[in-house]
């Protein structure tokens, strides 16, 4: 089970939590397009500037191996899935199933797309208020007719703030299920209502409070204006990633 | 719609979001095809929230991956997610939980009624998926059901009575919320966390 605290907001004052989040947004929206290309030298310069942003906000690189852990587990049975299941030249076999140059290749390349995807996901929502995020999801969503954009950014903005509180208690409900002896048991059903249910339950209790505090706060589904301040590197990055996404057009 | 009761839908959904996001991480190994429990939530959605705010849910779930944050599973995000041979499954996600919402929404929670939802909401999610997957990578419409579906049965199946068994166990709680919403009491002793 994940834990993935590592993708919370943490106060900083690097240039990126300083960055203007409108552009940040459009950034990881363009860099995720350009990872999806899967063409190796933008992903080798989306991985420097990623690697670079890392650096830069200092993420705790012993607790961020440490949370991905089970990424690294997930990755290595993608990789194993594509080596063994494409067709090509055989590197080694294993009864009737072999392992292939090909993909093997491209097997890596898969599981380097979705390690870049996590460390974009992981810059933006580490050097994101939520505050920021809600503002600049709303002013994405504009464009769209019919549709309340506050509350789509009040939800988006909910849910980034909850999936890791949420891991950490289904984490911590495991951890009690397996002191009172639930790996033992056969029934698969039992298996899964036994941590469903207390995660469900607790998330409906969550809500029911959440809810009340807003209520309490005044919340009327209007939020104040956010004022955006865009600076020249926000622009410079944004020019950046729209470089990149735009690349295989011109080569 | 009372302005509280609209809010504490809104949470709930978000909070049902995010519990599909975390479900992809969820994984429960029983037999042969782990069971991870993201389309369990697909599926609660649909019966706890009734059809606009469970398809509601369901499209911010993917309004944060198609940004670019890492909610699909695997840890994957972004738009070309949705094109890649699994991007039916998710599109089918807010379809379903909107049609088991609106089947379910004036059954009176009718166990057959629910059952019948959830049954025809996961083949719809198959019906998005298998489609779009072999139309991605190619393959026979066999061949897409053999990689795309019929290993994953059995788990749906254990879902589907998952789900119904949860929705009534967690209906008192919600009708106890509702009511304390509207008159500002609580009709019994509010419930403890516990893990």
């Amino acid at each position: 089970m994940a834990d993935l605290s590592v993708f919370t907001y943490t106060p900083g004052l690097s240039g990126l939590h300083e960055g203007d989040a409108r552009f940040k947004l459009l950034t990881l929206l363009l860099l995720t397009v350009t990872i999806s290309t899967g063409r190796l030298w933008s992903l080798f310069a989306v991985n420097a500037l990623l690697v670079t942003g890392l650096f830069l906000i200092r993420v705790p690189l012993p607790t961020l191996l440490k949370e991905m852990r089970y990424f690294g587990a997930f990755l290595l049975l993608v990789w194993l899935v594509r080596a063994l299941g494409t067709p090509g030249r055989i590197v080694v076999s294993f009864g009737p199933l072999a392992l292939t140059l090909e993909g093997a290749g491209q097997g890596g390349l898969i599981c380097w797309q979705m390690v870049t995807v996590l460390m974009a996901g992981l810059l933006f929502t580490r050097t994101t208020r939520m505050v920021e995020l809600r503002a600049a999801t709303a002013w994405m969503l504009k464009p769209i007719p019919f549709l309340n954009t506050h509350q789509a950014a009040l939800m988006l903005g909910l849910l980034v703030r909850f999936i890791p509180l949420i891991l950490t208690q289904a984490k911590e409900i495991r951890q009690a299920q397996q002191a009172r002896g639930l790996e033992n048991r056969r029934s698969p059903f039992l298996r899964l209502t036994a941590i469903a249910f207390p995660l469900l339950r607790a998330t409906l209790i969550k809500s029911d409070r959440i809810a009340t505090a807003m209520a309490a706060r005044g919340y009327t589904g209007r939020s104040t204006p956010f004022n955006f301040v865009a600076q020249t590197r926000d622009w410079m990055l944004l020019g950046l990633a729209t470089l990149l996404a735009s690349s295989h057009l011109w080569g | 719609m009372n302005h509280n009761i609209h809010l504490q839908k809104l949470v709930l959904a978000a909070l049902m979001a995010a519990l599909t996001a975390a479900g992809a991480y969820m994984v429960i190994p029983i037999g042969p095809v782990p069971i991870v429990l993201q389309s369990l939530f697909v599926l609660l959605s649909g019966l706890l929230l009734g059809g606009r705010w469970a398809a509601a849910s369901m499209c911010v779930y993917l309004l944060a991956g198609i940004i670019g944050l890492p909610v699909f599973a695997g840890g994957s995000g972004g738009f070309a997610k949705l094109l890649g041979p699994t991007g039916g499954y998710l599109v089918g996600f807010p379809l379903a939980a909107f049609l088991i919402g609106t089947m379910t929404a004036r059954g009176g929670g009718k166990l057959w009624r629910n059952l019948l939802a959830l049954i025809v909401g996961t083949l719809l999610i198959y019906l998005c998926g298998v489609t779009w997957l072999k139309t991605v990578l190619d393959i026979s419409f066999g061949k897409a059901l053999g990689i795309g579906m019929w290993p994953f049965l059995p788990g749906d199946a254990l879902k589907i009575a998952a789900a119904l068994a949860l929705e009534r166990s967690l209906r008192p709680l919600m009708a106890e919320q509702r009511h304390a919403t509207h008159y500002g009491t609580w009709p019994s002793a509010p419930h403890q966390d516990d893990a």
